[in-house]
């Protein structure tokens, strides 16, 4: 129950910010008297913000799952060794279903919201696009959970990864594109952004949702997410092996 | 056929020391000082298949450590080892299909749901056959007494019966190499019967290989004819139990108390007196010739009672642990 309780208030604190951060363009939009700002229009600003907190409820809730760490450091691992399964199967199992569960959540709760935003929310630009939608944000969720549960691992090395999970976790957020469009950064910065896996957390989603990217330019960045899970997808892998072969198996 | 071999075993690992107080923990967040823990220094074991061994010795001696590596949970630093043919940490599906550790400290149910639920992820992990898996799910059910709470959360019952639910779920791929880390701790004298004669019962049917670590003799006594003693990470004693009991020339006690007169010389002459308390004689006696010297004051005198005792294992036990102490020490 209190579980419960919990994931709500999680949902709703993000949908509270949310509406904060559209309030807030609302303002600017109208006193600023510009009908675009930043290549923006306010719909598609609006229509950016409720889906980058969408994708927030689900990306950003569970990135901190500390499952993995806890069952390394207290040696609760040790029962999934003795069984015919593996361990890293089964973290990746947990994260994507707590990850459906929140997206569903988070999907019912910016419908509702949204229906309060019906003039400015924009339609997907094409089928296409919808499509390419959908499956930027099931790679997302695979390179959010990747990037995460590489911290988690080295919890056979190091005794507390929560810090170094947070820190990630904030980065993310910014350099994801949840608070604002990327676009809206100084040069310098978009162009560190571009180089790091974030981007396409929300900002690459949100571009395709929206249509923002010409559709030539869609698969050289598609192939460069695929780097990103196949390289942090070894990554995992050899620390994963590393680190069983050293796990101490504390607390009997 | 042999079930378990290692040779030369070893198994070392790092850990970081934190000393106490404000001054320790600072330390402790730069640079924590790194001790160098030797668990298991060159283990040579053999066990045949259908075994039972009780595998004893102090905290910190190596038990669960051993356990842990022949299950495949931890990878040894050094030395060769295969159980049911098989490298354990290599972690392949067929041969942890065929064994299971149980540990008594730690919880391996789902905390939120009745044992019921974790029998049947355990059918699912397993991939066991419908059937087979009813089978062996209601013998075990029945034999460890736990029918009427399978429904039961596993954090509303008590400890002894949460380790009988885990008993349960252990065993019901029917492995044939079974390790039990201290399966009674904890458990008050009713509770650990069950589990030791639920064990026993395993044991007797000759199909199993079981390695059991604990504390308590009565454990150790009932359920193995074997045992390994371990001290500082090293093999000290490895027989029966018949043969430990005999072996170390422990003295028998003879009690005697004596219904009439009695000569104190000629008792004195039969062994060493520890004390007289009026009609009432303890003697200590050579092994070998305590039968004997009974005999021979049962047709000397008129006695009321006598008893020759035995030295407990724990006092046998404790006298090699306290042997080795000394010699590592020196």
């Amino acid at each position: 129950m209190v579980y419960r309780v919990n994931f709500f208030m999680e949902i709703l604190s993000g949908i509270f910010s949310s509406l904060i951060v559209i309030f807030l363009w609302m303002a600017v939009y109208r006193y600023s008297h510009r009908e675009i700002i930043g290549g923006y229009s306010l719909s598609e600003m609006v229509t950016y913000l409720l889906g980058a907190g969408l994708i927030n409820s689900f990306i950003l809730t569970t990135a901190e799952n500390p499952e993995t760490s806890q069952n390394i450091q207290d040696g609760s691992l040790s029962a999934y060794l003795v069984k015919p399964l593996s361990p890293y199967g089964l973290w990746f199992a947990r994260d994507f279903g707590s990850k459906s569960f929140f997206f569903l959540l988070g999907l019912m709760g910016y419908l509702i919201v949204g229906i309060f935003f019906k003039k400015l929310l924009l339609p997907f630009s094409s089928g296409k696009y919808l499509l390419l939608f959908l499956i930027s944000l099931f790679l997302a969720a695979l390179l959010q959970f990747l990037l995460f549960e590489v911290l988690s691992l080295l919890s056979f090395w190091i005794e507390n990864t929560y810090g170094l999970r947070f820190t990630m976790r904030v980065i993310m957020e910014v350099a994801g594109g949840a608070i604002i469009p990327l676009s809206f950064f100084p040069g310098i910065l978009q162009e560190t952004f571009s180089l790091l896996p974030f981007s396409f957390m929300i900002y690459f989603p949100m571009k395709l949702y929206l249509g923002k990217i010409p559709l030539d330019q869609i698969a050289s960045l598609f192939i460069r997410e695929g780097f990103w899970i196949a390289g942090l997808g070894f990554l995992n892998f050899v620390v994963w092996k590393k680190g069983i072969r050293q796990y101490v198996s504390m607390g009997d | 056929m042999t079930a378990i071999w290692t040779k030369n075993l070893s198994k070392k690992y790092w850990l970081y020391k934190k000393e106490t107080g404000i001054k320790g923990t600072l330390k402790y967040l730069i640079r924590g000082e790194k001790v160098f823990v030797e668990a298991i220094r060159g283990l040579d074991l053999k066990v045949e298949m259908g075994e039972t061994i009780g595998l004893i010795g102090p905290n910190g001696a190596g038990k669960t450590t051993t356990l842990k590596i022949l299950s495949g949970i931890l990878y040894p630093t050094s030395g060769e080892i295969k159980v049911l043919g098989f490298t354990p940490h290599k972690r392949e599906k067929e041969f942890l299909k065929q064994i299971t550790f149980l540990s008594g400290q730690r919880n391996h149910l789902f905390w939120d749901l009745p044992a019921e639920e974790y029998f049947n992820f355990c059918r699912v992990v397993y991939q066991l056959p419908e059937a087979i898996f009813k089978k062996n799910l209601k013998k075990l059910v029945q034999l460890a007494e736990i029918e009427e709470i399978l429904h039961i959360p596993q954090r509303k019952l008590s400890v002894g019966q949460r380790k009988r639910c885990e008993l349960v779920a252990a065993l019901l791929h029917d492995p044939k190499v079974i390790f039990l880390d201290e399966p009674t701790n904890a458990l008050d004298l009713t509770n650990a019967r069950k589990i030791r004669e639920f064990i026993k019962e395993r044991a007797e049917e000759g199909k199993y290989t079981i390695i059991l670590t604990s504390h308590n003799m009565t454990d150790i006594e009932q359920v193995c004819k074997r045992v390994v003693i371990l001290h500082m990470g090293r093999l000290v004693y490895d027989g029966g139990l018949d043969e430990l009991n005999r072996s170390n020339g422990f003295k028998r006690k003879i009690r005697v108390s004596f219904r009439d007169s009695w000569n104190k010389e000629w008792v004195e002459r039969l062994g060493n007196v520890i004390f007289i308390q009026g009609q009432e004689v303890l003697l200590e006696v050579p092994p070998e010739n305590a039968t004997q010297i009974a005999s021979t004051l049962i047709s000397q005198f008129s006695i009321q009672d006598i008893r020759i005792e035995n030295p407990s294992l724990e006092m046998i036990i404790e006298s090699i642990y306290k042997k080795e102490d000394e010699r590592v020490f020196k």
